[in-house]
């Protein structure tokens, strides 16, 4: 009988010990699961975090960068598109057939001028528009046009007036190129600001 | 005696070679004797293009400074210019290092040879050989104004 008691009492205790470990021991993994998944879980929220105040950061130069862009556009495209549109009309006086006042081929210089100018110090904003090179190939029409009006008042000076002539009629075809480059420019510069500006408030919409 | 004009041009398209038949008959500029010739020189099937695909063909590529001083010495020593002319164009504009490296050796070679350059950027402090190689003088501006 003490043999049978012995038993029971060795099989109780060491259920009890046994049920008592697994116990301790589930409580203490769960612990350590529920500590290690929390600072998983920790470090993912922090990522996220650093993440998302990149995103915001990249987000808000971005608009400030579309935004300065699209200031510099309106403070100088229409400026270009006013000065290419002056040197046409300018340039169709010029080649009408009356006389030429000089007061018309010195505005002819200086907006040639004013136009290579603005050229210049918007390069960068032209080359990224694609815009850069119809522009340069009208002032470089422009110049010649310039050059040869010189030219001309030089051989009208010394009473060449067949050469002067020669050169009224170079003076009209250059004015025809003027006129065939003039519109694209117009139209594809007047076309950027808009197009733009609606990307800049896509831009702040998100 | 007619002073001697080499012009550095990027290279020879419509827009130079317009712009070497305005010089030649140019009254205001007849007291000159001109000879041309270009950073780059174009392949037959670039000659072809249209302008802004040569262009992009040619920004896209390399300029070689040994080849263009080597041509450019040869030039100088058969045509004996009195003042060299660099037009910065977008040859200049894209290979600025080459170019202006190709001037510099030009310079000791030549240093007689005057050099002006057609350009709006104006070398400052910090580039002091810059302002030697490149005179600024009222006659070379004058010449630059009447050549572009």
């Amino acid at each position: 009988m003490d043999i049978v008691n012995n038993i029971v009492t060795v099989l109780l205790t060491s259920t009890i010990v046994s049920a008592a470990v697994s116990f301790v021991l589930k409580t203490w993994f769960e612990a350590r699961l529920k500590h290690h998944f929390e600072l998983e879980l920790e470090k993912l929220r922090h990522s996220y975090e650093v993440e998302l105040e990149r995103l915001k950061t990249q987000l808000a130069i971005m608009v400030e960068t579309t935004h300065e862009l699209t200031e510099r556009r309106l403070a100088t495209y229409p400026q270009i598109v006013e000065l290419v549109y002056r040197v046409r009309n300018i340039a169709r006086e010029i080649v009408a057939p009356t006389e030429t006042s000089p007061i018309l081929i010195d505005e002819f210089a200086a907006r040639t001028g004013e136009l290579e100018n603005n050229l210049y110090v918007c390069r960068m904003d032209l080359e990224r528009d694609e815009a850069f090179l119809p522009i340069h190939t009208f002032k470089n029409t422009a110049k010649t046009f310039n050059r040869l009006l010189e030219d001309r008042d030089h051989y009208q000076s010394h009473g060449e007036e067949d050469e002067a002539s020669r050169i009224s009629t170079e003076l009209r075809g250059l004015y025809a190129e003027i006129e065939k480059q003039h519109r694209p420019i117009i139209e594809s510069l007047s076309g950027i600001i808009p197009r733009e500006k609606e990307g800049y408030q896509d831009v702040q919409a998100t | 005696m007619s002073q001697r004009i080499l012009v550095l041009q990027s290279v020879e398209d419509e827009i130079t070679y317009r712009r070497e038949m305005r010089i030649k008959r140019s009254p205001l500029l007849r007291d000159y004797d001109f000879k041309h010739i270009y950073a780059i020189e174009l392949k037959d099937e670039q000659q072809e293009l249209p302008t802004p695909l040569m262009m992009e063909q040619v920004v896209q590529g390399s300029l070689d400074g040994e080849e263009l001083l080597d041509r450019l010495v040869r030039k100088v020593i058969a045509f004996d210019p009195n003042i060299l002319i660099v037009h910065a164009g977008f040859v200049f504009h894209r290979f600025p290092h080459e170019m202006i490296s190709a001037l510099k050796s030009l310079k000791d070679k030549f240093p007689n040879l005057r050099i002006g350059i057609q350009s709006r950027i104006r070398f400052g402090r910090d580039r002091p050989e810059l302002q030697t190689l490149f005179e600024d003088s009222e006659e070379i501006r004058g010449l630059i104004e009447r050549i572009f």
